[in-house]
């Protein structure tokens, strides 16, 4: 039944895709199933949120009815299918390591049930109190009021995991786990098809391969965390603007816009990666109502709720349970001396590989090719993220994070894709 | 000196599966391998930048960035292979301790061993809607590890508690206890 949950949450992103890209040709399957699964799990938990709000108990079948009802909207658009292509020696090799990372993340991810601190205690305990309740326990004086844990959080992953309980009609912590290395095919998938797009089918093999082979993003695709799948969304949002700028097609701009706004359902630095995306839209297209409109209704209507319902419960932003923009002052902190230490973490003491070197070398040395072509708001995109990571940690008390090695890592996991996806596009 | 070397290249990476935040970069002899890499790429591109000059009479910048991306890329796929042989060390650890395993025997098998099974213990002798308190002397992911397998059972101080639970502490002998091992343990007040 594990497979029944995926199945209707690649229905009903399939559905939402064909109405934004409302007879849009020509996207191969492969990209759209990625797409619809990356929207399809924000539609469902949004969908069950929408109940919790209504006071309606969660059951397998309100949740799929409308999806079912919806389904003929799956034909309004044709796909591309996938042909079993001649692949080269150099080809094949790189989809056999690519098919082995799969395997691992897969296997890794399904053989043992949830053990990570952070799901144990937040994402995961929230999941179970969901299930259980057949809700989002919203009175005050539940021991489980809100689910627990990081109140505060969005419910978007507890509330998938939520979802695979229902569909199996019980608390199988191991199968939910299904959902983690989808996640991490999307990311791939989403990646290799924007490659696709203007390099050779090798090139964008290769680089595929090199992003499946970070190493923490592949512990994280087999982990119940939330930091890889923010970062799935926000490089999926800047895929699509970036072919949006370079087609000009206002579907595609909908398509990044919605990827943009579901980023904030999942963790909380979706919000500034959103906005990172509408600025880098807004300076593409010199400030355009239109544009700007188009990019800021999904987020009104999908996240509205959210932020609403933040405000009602008195739920503080980020981290720190009792933060509040309105005391910003007390948590001003001014530690410059975290710099060094952050860039001696990604260049020498953590496993990236070597890819921050790549991306220094490709600025170096192409970094004037880069400035000319749209490539350049990918570039702003990542820069931007790591900018922001940089001024919560040297101006807020995130900075003693840094120190216990707790924050960066994890942090940067949320867009370093766009930094190979940049050097890929590069060369 | 070479042999301790390429021992402590294919070392498997020291992480802690219950989070991770980070994960450490190979080393050789205390040293960053990156750093080694950088240095030896430094070298290539300063050599091939002679060469290129003096071959040519210019400096071909793309030329070189191209080449010295190449090398690169042939470290990042030595550091894969390595990378590789951890995942593999992982999986085969994992597959041992898990394949064949039933989902309850899986659950007792991750930190703190057999936890699950004290559990299921304390789950049969306690109805789904009744009232628990707990005493409890353990560490911080014990007592998460309870908080996960425990909800949606309603916790409550020891006054309105209608059962006792205990972990790593002596029985109250004044309830009517039962003992899954010394010192853990359930009661009906």
């Amino acid at each position: 039944m594990i497979l029944f949950a995926v199945f209707i949450v690649l229905l009903a992103g399939y559905e939402m895709v064909s109405l934004i890209e409302w007879k849009r040709e020509g996207r191969p399957l492969l990209e759209r199933l990625a797409l619809s699964y990356l929207i399809g799990a924000g539609a469902v938990t949004l969908l069950m949120f929408a109940l919790a709000l209504l006071k309606i108990k969660f059951n397998i079948w309100l949740i799929c009815l409308p999806w079912l009802i919806l389904s003929p909207l799956c034909f309004t658009s044709k796909v591309k299918l996938p042909r079993l292509p001649k692949l080269s020696v150099g080809e094949g090799l790189i989809t056999c390591a690519l098919g082995l990372k799969l395997f691992y993340v897969f296997y890794e991810a399904l053989i043992k049930p949830v053990t990570g601190w952070d799901a144990l205690w937040n994402f995961s305990f929230r999941a179970k109190v969901f299930f259980f309740e057949r809700g989002i326990p919203l009175d005050r004086s539940h021991p489980y009021f809100l689910g627990g844990g990081m109140r505060q959080y969005p419910p978007h992953l507890p509330l998938l995991e939520a979802w695979t309980y229902i569909s199996q009609g019980a608390w199988n912590d191991a199968a939910m786990k299904i959902i983690f290395p989808l996640y991490f095919l999307a990311l791939l998938i989403v990646f290799y098809y924007c490659l696709r797009r203007e390099k050779s089918r090798r090139q964008s093999l290769f680089f595929t391969f090199l992003l499946s082979s970070l190493p923490l993003l592949t512990y994280h695709a087999a982990m119940e965390y939330a930091d890889f799948i923010v970062g799935g969304y926000f490089l999926a949002a800047v895929v699509y603007l970036y072919q949006f700028i370079k087609e000009n097609d206002s579907r595609i701009l909908m398509l990044s816009a919605v990827l943009a706004a579901l980023g904030p359902w999942v963790k909380d630095e979706g919000q500034i990666f959103f906005f990172i995306c509408l600025l880098v839209l807004m300076v593409a297209r010199r400030f355009n109502w239109k544009y700007l409109l188009t990019y800021l209704s999904p987020y009104v209507i999908l996240i509205g709720p959210w932020i609403m319902f933040k405000n009602v419960f008195k739920l503080s932003l980020g981290n720190e349970p009792g933060f509040s923009l309105a005391r910003f002052g007390s948590y001003f902190n001014f530690h410059p001396e975290i710099i060094p230490k952050m860039l001696q973490d990604v260049f020498l003491k953590g496993n990236w590989h070597l890819l921050f070197i790549l991306w220094l070398l490709v600025l170096m040395f192409f970094g004037r090719k880069i400035f000319k072509s749209e490539v350049k708001y990918i570039f702003w995109t990542s820069a931007l993220a790591w900018l922001f990571f940089t001024a919560i940690y040297v101006f807020t008390f995130n900075w003693g994070m840094v120190f216990t090695g707790i924050i960066v890592h994890r942090n940067f996991l949320t867009f370093v894709p766009q930094i190979l996806l940049l050097c890929g596009l590069t060369l | 000196m070479l042999s301790d070397w390429w021992w402590e290249f294919w070392s498997v990476d020291p992480i802690l599966p219950r989070t991770v935040n980070s994960i450490p970069g190979p080393t050789l002899d205390g040293t960053s391998l990156n750093l080694i890499i950088y240095i030896i790429l430094a070298v290539f591109l300063a050599g091939y930048a002679f060469y290129l000059w003096f071959r040519f009479n210019r400096l071909d910048l793309e030329k070189l960035g191209r080449m010295s991306l190449a090398v690169l890329l042939i470290f990042w796929i030595g550091l894969e292979v390595r990378q590789s042989f951890s995942y593999f060390t992982y999986w085969s650890a994992d597959q041992a301790q898990f394949a064949g395993k039933s989902l309850s025997e899986k659950r007792d098998l991750i930190y703190p061993r057999g936890f699950y099974s004290f559990y299921e213990f304390v789950r049969q002798r306690i109805p789904q809607d009744a009232s628990v308190a707990m005493r409890s002397k353990v560490d911080e992911l014990t007592n998460i590890m309870w908080s996960y397998y425990s909800c949606p059972l309603s916790i409550t101080d020891e006054a309105g508690a209608q059962y006792m639970v205990g972990m790593n502490v002596p029985p109250d002998p004044a309830f009517k206890t039962e003992l899954f091992l010394s010192n853990w343990w359930v009661a009906k007040k």
